[in-house]
């Protein structure tokens, strides 16, 4: 039914416009009907949005052909996990889904703070309309996914890549995090536009952004799942545009996470957390930009169509009006109050900002540089992984430390005397630990050598964060233990399960080091019977294997793998024919061992018609502490962002007085 | 497009349309009034004001507790936090006296002014992450001795 599709679609963009524009008079002259309508009008979009989005589905599931992006992405013998995440397998489809979240998240957040941020909301939802408006419009007129046509009698089917359980989470996880972004800005410049840059913005977007911030770090991992098993080349992160595209806002709003807090405590850094809140949202779109528009050769750019322009456009358009916005406001914006010391926790914070945020501007230099080289020189210049391997180190070893040196520092001012006492502990934990690994001859990799240091320096000051301040939970008489412990965690969520996140941080940083320092890699032409060594591991080629399965010829190496002359099991390594795609996709063997966290990696390159095969195995140490990380990360998260019934109360308090002006907040 | 996709699209436009115009559907009266009532800006900053002194506060004990702030600087900066958590609690109590409210006293989310042991006047319920907007770090002011 894609009449139906495109209906709801150009009711979308027609109630998302009336959000715009009605919202946006109902707030400039303070109409209460006006501005609730379009409230509504907003949800009502969402709702139109959801029928759209059900009848793709549908059209997916049962193999509509005569709708066009039925039709280019999915197949007959494409099965119906794979058929239903071809939803986000194209660019209109993707772009369907962009405004689905966009137009759930808007409304969700509009509603939720309506009587928290009274002053600010009005001008939020048509800033929220206006952005969804413009998915709307590209849907509607530029890139339409119910474009119909004549049925053929079968699909060109899904890139093979594509065929990945990790991309039926990474993708819809990654459009969260970029769309959630969309909230903090959203607000933010609700906030200036109505003069009201206080913190009510920020309380009310705070889980949000953190909601936004997680769900956009655990998509970048699970998109370098995907890369590690699916690409095939034996690494975790190549430094495509298109992951740098996600890792920047990522790293923005790392710096706004941490930033903000300043500006709650001691209302400080506002200009600084407005430029961070729109530059985020921006590189989100930029991001988007990257992946559908062409301009940048990426693994990534199968979505590649005409609306980079639009795009293009739109991040103008919003970093115009954000500058604007920033710069008129400036007056109301300034600090009123001044960082007390350098030796403090908001000078450690400030520091951490400045670490990421030149960091990202590093990704970004590094991603534009061809277009920027092409344009200057005439020759696209593409930067590379050692110039992002470079600047990773040199940014993210001073960002490891100053994880382990903030949670030590006091908040304002801190004595050097005090924060050695504070420090001691974890240094000596630290510096025993790296003299261990130097002397156990880990001194290949003079940087992770001083990672792993540093990251033992965090851990330790983690553990002594938690035990001091059980400690002093437990001083106060009346609990155990493991109540002081839960109490001290769910009386400040937030910091505890950041350090949780810095925990996670320390053993991915633990994990790449282990892959990019350390890892071992062969290459072995063998026939049936073979046996050949890969770093620790024996193994023995048993010989190949041909499958048809329903929708690819499935060509396997199977190996027997030994270590320490135990035979520890098998690994089976191959290629994949798609026939409907008339692609070919590799299929990696991996065997964990869960003990070390390490893997034993096989490529089976080429299959020859000898019988023999060409092998390409590596060995990666600790790579599995990267996919753990993921997990911490996301416990560290939920955390942090866990709704605390009693802030929710207070905040009803002080809101509900607007009514009742006795009762002072 | 189909006719049953042209009767749902139709019901789809009009179900959107009733749920947007609901609110001009209502009877008259029924709303007080049609206009935003404007946000009481002084108040609210007020309020946010005495949230960070008070957060302040509760952080310097935290850190003092747990070792990061000696007692030489834990003395030096209690006095200045504390007058600045007293004047904002009498910017916030003005505003509710100017409203004909009872005042700072009466209000339910602010932490009692217990004498503390430590002098900070916290009780422990006034702490944690809710009490101020600024999220304060764990308050467990009490009388127990600083952590050594």
């Amino acid at each position: 039914m894609p009449g139906l599709g495109s209906a709801a679609l150009a009711l979308a963009l027609g109630l998302l416009l009336y959000t715009l524009v009605v919202g946006g008079y109902a707030a400039w002259k303070g109409k209460r009907r006006l501005l609730e309508s379009s409230h509504d009008a907003l949800i009502a979009a969402c709702g139109a949005t959801l029928v759209a989005v059900v009848v793709l589905l549908i059209a997916l599931a049962r193999h509509d052909f005569s709708i066009e992006y039925v039709a280019d992405h999915t197949s007959r013998d494409l099965p119906l996990r794979f058929r239903l995440s071809s939803f986000w397998g194209g660019q209109e489809g993707s772009l369907l889904l962009w405004l689905a979240i966009l137009t759930v998240v808007a409304s969700a957040a509009v509603r939720l703070n309506r009587r928290l941020v009274t002053g600010v909301l009005p001008w939020t939802a048509p800033i929220l309309g206006g952005i969804a408006a413009f998915f709307a419009l590209l849907l509607v007129f530029v890139e339409s996914p119910f474009t119909t046509q004549v049925a053929p009698a079968d699909g060109a089917g899904l890139n093979p890549s594509l065929q990945n359980p990790y991309m039926m989470a990474h993708p819809p996880l990654l459009y969260l995090g970029y769309v959630g972004l969309a909230v903090p800005f959203a607000f933010a410049a609700a906030a200036l536009v109505s003069r009201q840059f206080d913190e009510r913005w920020i309380v009310a977007t705070r889980r949000w952004t953190l909601f936004a911030w997680a769900s956009l770090g655990f998509a970048i991992l699970l998109g370098a799942k995907w890369a590690y098993e699916e690409v095939g080349w034996g690494g975790w992160y190549a430094w495509d545009p298109v992951e740098n595209a996600a890792l920047m806002p990522w790293l923005v709003s790392t710096a706004y996470l941490h930033s903000v807090m300043i500006q709650e405590k001691k209302n400080m850094l506002r200009v600084w957390n407005a430029v961070l809140v729109c530059g985020a949202f921006c590189l989100s779109i930029f991001g988007t930009f990257l992946t559908r528009s062409g301009v940048i050769q990426s693994i990534h750019s199968f979505a590649v169509s005409p609306i980079g322009a639009w795009l293009l456009a739109f991040i103008g358009i919003s970093a115009a009006l954000s500058v604007y916005l920033i710069i008129s406001r400036l007056p109301i914006l300034r600090a009123r109050t001044k960082l007390e010391s350098l030796v403090s926790r908001e000078a450690a914070f400030l520091y951490n900002n400045l670490f990421f945020v030149a960091f990202a501007l590093t990704v970004l230099w590094g991603v534009i540089w061809p277009v920027v080289s092409e344009a200057i020189r005439g020759v696209a210049v593409t930067v590379s992984a050692p110039y992002y391997d470079f600047f990773g180190i040199i940014f993210g070893l001073p960002l490891v430390l100053l994880m382990g040196l903030g949670p030590l520092v006091a908040w304002r001012r801190a004595s050097l005397r005090q924060l050695g006492t504070s420090v001691l502990g974890p240094a000596v934990i630290a510096i025993a630990i790296g003299v261990s690994l130097a002397a156990a001859g880990a001194r290949d990799s003079v940087p992770g050598l001083i990672g792993y240091t540093f990251g033992a320096f965090v851990l330790a000051a983690i553990v002594l964060e938690f035990w001091r301040g059980t400690r002093a939970r437990k001083a106060l008489g009346g609990v155990s233990w493991l109540g002081a412990f839960g109490g001290l965690v769910s009386r400040n969520r937030r910091r505890y399960g950041g350090y949780i996140i810095h925990a996670a941080v320390v053993l991915l940083m633990i994990g790449a080091i282990g892959v990019g320092g350390f890892r071992t890699e062969k290459v072995e032409q063998v026939a049936a019977g073979d046996v050949f060594e890969a770093g620790p591991y024996t193994l023995r080629f048993l010989g190949s294997t041909q499958t048809q399965a329903a929708n690819a010829l499935e060509l396997r190496a199977e190996l027997e793998v030994f270590r320490g002359g135990d035979r520890v099991g098998t690994v089976t390594a191959g290629r994949n024919r798609y026939f409907a795609e008339d692609q070919n996709s590799n299929e990696v063997g991996i065997r964990t061992d869960w003990l070390r966290a390490q893997d034993l990696f096989v490529i089976a390159d080429q299959f020859n018609d000898d019988g023999t095969v060409f092998l390409k195995v590596i060995v990666n140490p600790l790579v599995n502490l990267i996919w753990l990380a993921g997990l911490v990360f996301v416990l560290g998260s939920l955390v942090a962002m866990w709704p605390d019934a009693r802030e929710q109360r207070r905040l009803a308090t002080r809101f509900a007085s607007r009514q009742a002006p006795a009762r002072a907040s | 497009m189909t006719a049953v996709a042209l009767a749902l699209s139709a019901a789809l436009a009009a179900c959107a349309v009733l749920f947007v115009a609901r609110g001009f559907l209502r009877r008259p009266g029924e709303r007080e009034d049609d206009v935003l009532e404007p946000v009481d800006q002084a108040r609210l900053a007020a309020l946010d004001a005495r949230d960070r002194a008070l957060a302040a506060l509760q952080e310097l004990e935290f850190d003092h507790r747990t070792g990061k702030v000696s007692d030489d600087d834990y003395a030096r900066l209690l006095g200045p936090l504390r007058q600045e958590a007293a004047r904002a609690l009498l910017a916030v109590d003005a505003h509710a006296a100017a409203d004909g409210g009872p005042g700072e006293a009466a209000r339910e989310d602010v932490p009692e002014p217990v004498a503390s042991p430590d002098g900070t006047g916290l009780a422990d319920e006034a702490g944690g992450e809710d009490a101020p907007v600024a999220e304060p770090d764990d308050a467990v002011a009490g009388p127990a001795p600083r952590e050594p």
